[in-house]
């Protein structure tokens, strides 16, 4: 009896259901990322009560830069499960296996995005309650910029871990370049007010466009405008680019820490 | 041992010469001349492999033996196309792993246990295996047939539902081993599989991989070890040692060719070893141990009265498959008692 040639989605979306499995079986995950971000954002929104930013008050404008900061995150503990499959022995398992290699990028590229994305959509919902200025229509497009953020850093975390072959090493290098990618997003200064140097620093920053997006969508930022999209376009492919370049083109399993 | 030697030790009887392999490549597995070297800052250049030759004949378990280091992992991974030789090529049924198309080709028809499972730890038994059914393009519900099938089979049914985590070593082996035969796999290749266990657990398993073959007919058995007993098992033997073999044959034809017994010693003193032995019987020495082969029991009797005379304690026996790797690598293999 021959077993079938596997196909793209059947192997893509068993592994995106482990990455849910996984998540759910881990609730520390969710707990520090969201109580992360929501500890971050009521300090932050406390001390400084009185400045606005966009004639709203910092609580409103800080919502959607902690929304990005869950996803940064989320796709950080994404990229460390990589890491995780590696130590343990599963990803040798799969990719000695039949499944396209594809399956797996897009598996852990959309595995790591999704539960960003919701994890982040969970933050947002407290907008409303906290005044955040939007209708349907911005909440959808903000959601749209929390997609294409979530496929970027995911494909850029998975990308660094990949080539990173222990978790405290992963810590690292996520402070060296992810953090400062969040930080310099304008998820808490606005980018408009910043010195030249780092405007144009921030305008080089792939996290940044779909932050700025998801703020103008929301109502705490300048109006999205169509540089902005295409800014979180090129966001998303960025990532797609740099996980498929190092997963999907690399010709043998990487080895044990 | 060369290339025709080795050829000529499987030959089957009224095969013309190099018929055998001329067929082997379509349905068996070839190794030529390969050779793969690491490179490394602090070691510099590793020989993990130096001109490899090996033929296996659909049906077969072969069993590489050897030391730490000897070569063998980085056969396996030639074969299942994991790695790439520098040098020669790897045909697994007529696939060349060395070309993309190969080992994509091939991945369908292999089943790879490594030294520690390729399981979540996080997922159950069944989610685990069904996972690894439906990525290797199974439906769900024939990966979920063939999970319970192989649960019956090797022995944790009742476990099915437990987190691989939450099981023994000697457990997850086996959950490991559904893993890799939930394909139906052609190709077997275990590496080390029984590192980390017991040696009650060793047996267990040792004894589950002999009934995959009775599942499998025609199933090609590649496993690595260092340990004796697990090669006895097998069909043919292949001894490694520094990346090149050393030794290839039944583990009956090896221990005869190891002499009609032997004697076991512990001492770093080899030059009155070799004294007292004279030309009775053959010395082969490593560290603090030593092994004597004679080829008639008048010389053991003779170097059995010499080595008393002097004094020198001394185990005495048929030739193990230890005493063969001593001979002809010059290493020690241990036993699964002390592993």
């Amino acid at each position: 009896m021959t077993t079938p040639e596997p196909k793209m989605l059947g192997p893509c979306t068993a592994l995106l259901v482990r990455e849910w499995q996984r998540l759910m079986r881990q609730p520390s995950r969710l707990i520090a990322t969201l109580g992360t971000a929501s500890l971050l954002w009521f300090v932050m929104a406390s001390g400084l009560a009185g400045l606005t930013v966009y004639g709203r008050d910092y609580g409103n404008y800080l919502l959607p830069g902690m929304a990005s900061m869950v996803v940064v995150f989320a796709s950080i503990f994404g990229a460390i499960s990589l890491i995780e499959d590696r130590q343990e022995g599963f990803l040798q398992g799969v990719m000695a296996g039949p499944a396209p290699r594809s399956a797996l990028v897009v598996s852990k590229l959309l595995g790591g995005a999704s539960i960003a994305c919701v994890q982040a959509a969970l933050l947002l919902a407290a907008g409303p309650m906290l005044g955040l200025p939007a209708g349907a229509a911005g909440y959808a497009s903000a959601l749209v910029a929390l997609g294409a953020l979530g496929i970027g850093i995911s494909g850029i975390a998975l990308a660094l871990a990949w080539r990173v072959n222990s978790i405290a090493g992963f810590h690292g290098v996520m402070n060296l370049v992810l953090m400062p990618m969040w930080l310099l997003s304008g998820a808490i200064f606005p980018p408009d007010q910043s010195a030249g140097w780092l405007a144009v620093v921030q305008m080089c920053n792939p996290v940044g466009w779909p932050t700025q997006a998801m703020q103008g969508s929301l109502g705490v930022g300048e109006p999205p405008t169509s540089a902005h999209w295409i800014g979180t376009a090129g966001c998303a492919a960025i990532g797609l680019c740099a996980a498929w370049m190092t997963i999907g083109r690399a010709g043998t399993i990487p080895r044990r820490a | 041992m060369d290339e025709t030697a080795l050829r000529s030790t499987h030959d089957r009887p009224g095969d013309a010469p190099g018929e055998r392999d001329a067929l082997i490549p379509e349905d068996g597995v070839s190794v030529r001349k390969v050779s793969r070297t690491y490179h490394s800052r602090r070691e510099g250049a590793r020989h993990a492999l130096d001109d490899i030759s090996v033929q296996i004949a659909p049906g077969s378990w072969v069993t590489l033996l050897g030391a730490n280091g000897a070569g063998k992992s980085t056969l396996l991974a030639m074969l299942a196309g994991i790695d790439r030789p520098d040098a020669g090529t790897v045909c697994v049924f007529g696939n060349d792993t060395t070309s993309s198309e190969g080992r994509r080709a091939i991945r369908k028809h292999l089943g790879i246990v490594f030294q520690s499972p390729s399981l979540d730890r996080l997922l159950t038994v069944r989610e685990n295996l069904v996972l690894h059914g439906v990525i290797g393009g199974l439906s769900r519900a024939s990966a979920l047939s063939r999970a319970t099938e192989l649960a019956a089979r090797l022995g944790f049914a009742d476990r099915i539902r437990s987190r691989v985590g939450a099981l023994s070593g000697g457990l997850m082996r086996r959950v490991d081993l559904a893993r890799a035969v939930m394909l139906r796999p052609r190709l077997l290749l275990l590496d080390e599989p029984s590192t980390g266990l017991d040696p009650q657990a060793r047996l267990e398993l040792m004894a589950l991989l002999y009934d995959a073959r009775t599942e499998l007919p025609g199933l090609i058995v590649v496993m690595s070890s260092h340990l004796i007993e697990e090669a006895d098992r097998a069909d043919r033997v292949i001894m490694m040692s520094s990346g090149r073999i050393v030794a290839d044959d039944t583990p009956d034809a090896l221990r005869q060719s190891a002499g009609a017994a032997v004697f076991r010693l512990q001492t770093d003193d080899r030059d009155t070893a070799y004294a007292i032995i004279g030309r009775d019987g053959v010395l082969q020495h490593h560290a603090d141990r030593a092994i004597v082969s004679v080829q008639s029991q008048e010389a053991a009797g003779i170097v059995a009265g010499r080595l008393a005379a002097a004094r020198l304690p001394f185990e005495y026996g048929p030739p193990l498959l230890s005493d063969v790797y001593l001979q002809r690598a010059g290493g020690v293999l241990i036993s699964q008692d002390t592993a």
